[in-house]
């Protein structure tokens, strides 16, 4: 049975195109230009046909549209495979797909490709906003499905309900969708994916040259929040560690890479504070943490220097558990590690160098931190986020000379300063302080990014925070205090909400979003497996995922049970109609009597059987039937009337009633 | 062989499970569900849809082929729905001849809910989408080219419909009685009458009369040879024409089964339903006269219908 050219009606047609703008809005961010000059180019080629004024576009035209868009995403993507490239293809299909939609199986390809765009589009996106624009974009794709499939080769019906049958099915599967989504296993990826971002993550660099920081420092973004299980640090014990710098070339500072990993990283020692982190992706593989930090968790790795490092760079939102006893951990330095903590390169920046030995051989690292912190204090020293200008020799320059920077400035100058003591140091950089959000959890944005130092006093790496000395509003108070007086806070962003905190109702609403936002990446954006099994221990009641199992098939019984019920409900309130019934007790006194009466007959049909059968109830039958007639079709009479009489006449087909000429007379005893 | 064995097997058991009858409801009985190709290849786009939420741990991709499962598994139960509590009713088709097509009514009515999306009509056959409105009957002809006279039986006839989502296909054999009797296929021979010696009832059974004269045009009825068409007539108009010839009114003939000796069955009777057309044409009074069955002389249409269902449904030799 082949159908007749069902066809797109026009219906159809719109929500498929708003179905499919919604799935673009998520790939706005990097679609390179062409690719909008094209979808205008597409759709008003498409209106056009549909106007009736062109015809759709040839095989060849098609043919050459598709080579040139593929050359054209390799060559903007810069011949690398990246998500984005993938996605700018993705985009490039449906849209040329959507000069071909003039049957019903195109239609069904391009919604097929709405849904997978919309796929694509939340590994780029995924804030509350843009999940809203997605459950748009699905109910539109939905409802071009329904009105696809429900118009024949004349169109849509008119009249015919799309929009609120796409809405129902989506209600109605909504708890379906809640237990799978909470009980179906968190696996860990089944192989990693060649294809990731290329968007350019705000992240600390690998590598510091003063200044450096100062670029985050303009970056409202979140870098991550924290919600403590335990223990409350101070302001000042909020030194979020990420990455070590301990090769110095007498410009930057950068990571030897010498630092081996080691897993499982429990921590060693009592743990003061437990807390979860949930981060921004970075690109790369640091996990900001407290100082003298562990975890449990098999994909994180600790280095010698105490920090955590996640498996793999980490591209999507990572929520993870860390302990930290709040102290650095004892240790010993071998000579090698030793020699790369003293290493300075030879003839850099000679001032210091010499004002280095006017420091006492045998002063004691605390000794000396104190010292530099007096020097930095009571010399006019400043915090600045907009430093001076430094050369070549910039340690000297800035030390003798400029004497503003910015945090790296002073990490740097007193790192360098301290190996030329004699003193093993490095530059720890990372994010110091955040903001409490009246919900307890603290938020850590980029421009608290920072830079500081360690000191190696024999036993273990002491912290040193020059910038403490110099500006102590940026560590008890955040950078937006330290800077107040310079103006230079968020000056690239004028509208940011976190210029106007000062406000009160307008930061009480960004409080309030970002309230919200943090349940949604709690709840829903960082829902792994961990947090599965926490939500099957906690609030299930159950040890382990086996039991969770059972109760995602029991769930899945109970829903379809309840599916039954509600079709016997159903059945049962069409079978309560009084004529229903009537028809089935006349059927079954007609069985009853040997008489047999297939299931599909219609009443009419079976009063005439009955007559026939019957010869003594044939008039009674045929008037019933004439009655019957009158009532279903022409739309004269009761229904409860005719329904009373049938039962009636259905009593009265009873062994006997064959023989018998008239009902009547077989109902008196004699 | 046995693939003949096993659809006769399927065609008993869905006769036992789908009975014929005049008017049919659809239930959970009679109704049958499986995925559509279009619902195949959704659950692939459902597989990959699933390992790039593993693959990139993403919640919200997660919680997207979630849902769309769910909304998948609602489907096949709408789709069922969609079939589920109609009711069918066989309307009154009209006689033709064999080898015509014949159109079958079929009157939809549903008592709650749409349903979008119909398809009726047999196997193979082109058919055209057709919604049900609570409240309302709809009617449609399914057309059936005939090929044998006799009472009809229809093939099954197919109900399908893949609405909402076209991800799975419902469809129920329908089987439903049409009382409708197919004319034996007209074979023309002319007509000749003349007076017979030998019949001491009247004219012969096959025998020349007056030469019938030209009388007009008249629209083709089927049954008409080749040599009665006006071909000019008939390119001028839309349907085609044929020459009309009057014979003598009044005159009585015997179409008679034994002088077509030496034919098959089916050959006479087709010559029989000719000469049945011609001589009703003619405006003779004609009598049938088969093996077992006489049907006096007379004439008129209902006369005619009467010859017409006597050979359609002889059943002798």
């Amino acid at each position: 049975m082949a159908e007749l050219s069902p066809s797109v009606p026009p219906r159809g047609l719109l929500l498929l195109a708003l179905a499919l703008t919604g799935a673009l809005i998520p790939h706005i961010s990097y679609l390179p230009a062409w690719l909008y000059a094209l979808s205008l180019l597409v759709v008003g080629w498409r209106t056009l046909v549909w106007l009736g004024r062109v015809r759709f576009p040839g095989k060849i035209v098609r043919g050459t549209a598709v080579v040139l868009a593929t050359i054209a995403i390799v060559e903007s993507s810069g011949r690398q495979m990246s998500l984005e490239a993938a996605g700018a293809f993705l985009v490039a299909a449906a849209l040329l797909k959507v000069l071909e939609v003039s049957r019903r199986r195109d239609a069904v390809v391009l919604i097929y490709l709405v849904f997978f765009l919309q796929t694509a589009g939340f590994l780029f996106h995924q804030g509350i906003g843009d999940a809203a624009i997605g459950l748009v974009t699905i109910f539109l794709a939905v409802a071009a499905m329904v009105a696809v499939q429900a118009s024949g080769a004349k169109g849509l019906p008119s009249g015919l309900p799309v929009l609120k049958p796409a809405l129902s099915v989506m209600l109605v599967s909504i708890p379906f969708m809640l237990v799978l989504y909470f009980l179906f296993p968190r696996f860990a990826p089944l192989w990693s994916v060649a294809l990731q971002s290329e968007k350019t993550l705000t992240a600390l660099a690998e590598q510091m040259a003063p200044g450096d920081i100062a670029s985050l420092s303009q970056s409202s973004g979140l870098a991550f929040r924290v919600t403590f299980e335990r223990g409350q640090p101070q302001r000042s014990e909020l030194y979020w560690r990420a990455m070590i710098l301990d090769h110095y070339d007498g410009r930057t500072w950068r990571d030897s890479g010498k630092e081996r990993e080691s897993s499982p990283a429990r921590p060693a020692g009592d743990a003061r504070f437990q807390y979860e982190v949930i981060l921004e992706p970075t690109g790369q593989r640091y996990l900001p943490s407290l100082v003298g930090a562990g975890s449990d968790e098999g994909r994180i790795r600790r280095t010698d220097a105490g920090l955590l490092r996640h498996r793999s760079p980490v591209y999507q939102k990572l929520r993870y558990v860390v302990r930290s006893t709040g102290m650095a951990v004892m240790a010993d330095l071998d000579d090698e590690a030793l020699q790369r903590y003293l290493h300075l390169p030879e003839g850099m920046n000679p001032r210091s160098v010499e004002w280095a030995s006017e420091f006492t051989q045998d002063l004691s690292v605390r000794e000396f931190a104190e010292k530099l912190a007096l020097h930095f204090s009571s010399n006019a020293y400043f915090y600045t986020l907009k430093p001076s200008r430094y050369g070549r020799n910039d340690i000297d320059e800035f030390l003798f000379e400029g004497r503003r920077g910015f945090c790296a400035h002073y990490a740097s100058a007193t790192a360098f300063v301290a190996r030329a003591v004699g003193i093993p140091a490095r530059v720890v950089t990372g994010y110091q302080g955040g903001e409490w959000h009246p919900d307890g959890y603290l938020t850590v944005r980029q421009y608290d990014a920072h830079a500081w130092v360690e000191l190696w006093d024999g036993e273990r790496w002491l912290v040193f925070d020059p910038t403490a000395a110099v500006s102590p509003l940026r560590i008890e108070h955040g950078l937006e205090r330290a800077v107040e007086e310079e103006g230079t806070f968020l000056t690239d962003q004028p509208l940011s909400p976190l210029r106007f905190r000062g406000i009160d109702w307008l930061n009480r609403l960004r409080l309030e979003m970002e309230s919200l936002n943090y349940y949604w990446n709690r709840w829903v954006l960082s829902y792994d497996g961990r947090r599965q099994n926490e939500f099957l221990r906690n609030w299930l009641g159950l040890k382990d995922f086996a039991e969770g199992l059972y109760v995602l098939a029991g769930s899945i019984a109970v829903m379809f049970g309840l599916a039954m019920l509600v079709l016997w409900w159903r059945q049962r309130e069409e079978a309560d109609r009084p004529l229903v019934s009537a028809w089935k007790l006349l059927r079954e006194r007609c069985e009853s009597l040997g008489v047999e009466a297939p299931e599909g007959l219609a009443l009419g049909q079976l009063l005439a059987l009955i007559a026939t059968r019957l010869p003594a109830l044939h008039s009674e039958a045929m008037e019933l039937r004439h009655a019957v007639d009158q009532t279903l079709y022409a739309g004269a009479g009761d229904e409860k009337l005719l329904a009373r009489k049938l039962r009636r006449f259905a009593l009265r087909i009873r062994p006997g009633a064959e023989a018998t000429a008239a009902g009547n007379i077989n109902k008196r005893p004699i | 062989m046995k693939r003949r064995w096993r659809s006769e097997r399927f065609r008993r058991w869905l006769d036992r499970r789908v009975p014929p009858a005049a008017a049919l409801a659809l239930s959970h009985r009679n109704v049958f569900i499986l995925p559509s190709a279009a619902g195949w290849v959704f659950a692939l786009l459902l597989i990959a849809m699933l390992l790039t939420a593993i693959n990139y741990q993403n919640s919200l991709v997660y919680a997207l082929t979630f849902w769309l499962v769910s909304m998948s598994l609602a489907s096949m139960w709408l789709t069922f729905r969609n079939l589920a509590g109609l009711h069918l009713r066989a309307g009154h088709a009209e006689s033709c001849f064999a080898g015509e097509t014949v159109f079958l009514p079929l009157r939809l009515s549903v008592k709650t809910g749409w349903r979008a999306g119909l398809l009726a009509g047999f196997p193979g056959d082109p058919v055209e989408q057709t919604t049900v409105v609570p409240g309302v009957s709809q009617d449609i002809r399914i057309p059936l080219t005939t090929r044998e006279r006799g009472v009809l039986r229809p093939r099954r006839i197919k109900l399908t419909t893949r609405y909402p989502f076209g991800l799975f296909t419902a469809w129920s054999w329908v089987a439903l009685e049409y009382p409708v009797v197919i004319y034996p296929r007209p074979e023309h021979l002319p007509l000749r009458l003349s007076s017979g010696a030998e019949d001491p009832e009247g004219e012969s059974a096959r025998g020349v009369g007056s030469d019938p004269e030209f009388s007009g045009i008249r629209d083709y009825r089927p049954g008409d040879s080749m040599k009665l068409i006006a071909w000019k007539h008939s390119a001028a108009s839309d349907s085609l024409k044929s020459k009309e010839y009057e014979t003598e009114e009044g005159g009585t003939c015997w179409l008679d089964w034994e002088a077509l000796t030496g034919e098959t069955t089916e050959y006479r009777l087709s010559v029989l339903t000719s000469w049945v057309l011609q001589a009703e044409e003619a405006g003779i009074r004609y009598g049938l006269s088969l093996p077992d069955v006489v049907l006096e002389p007379s004439r008129g249409e209902q006369h005619q219908t009467r010859c017409l269902r006597t050979l359609a449904l002889w059943e002798g030799r």
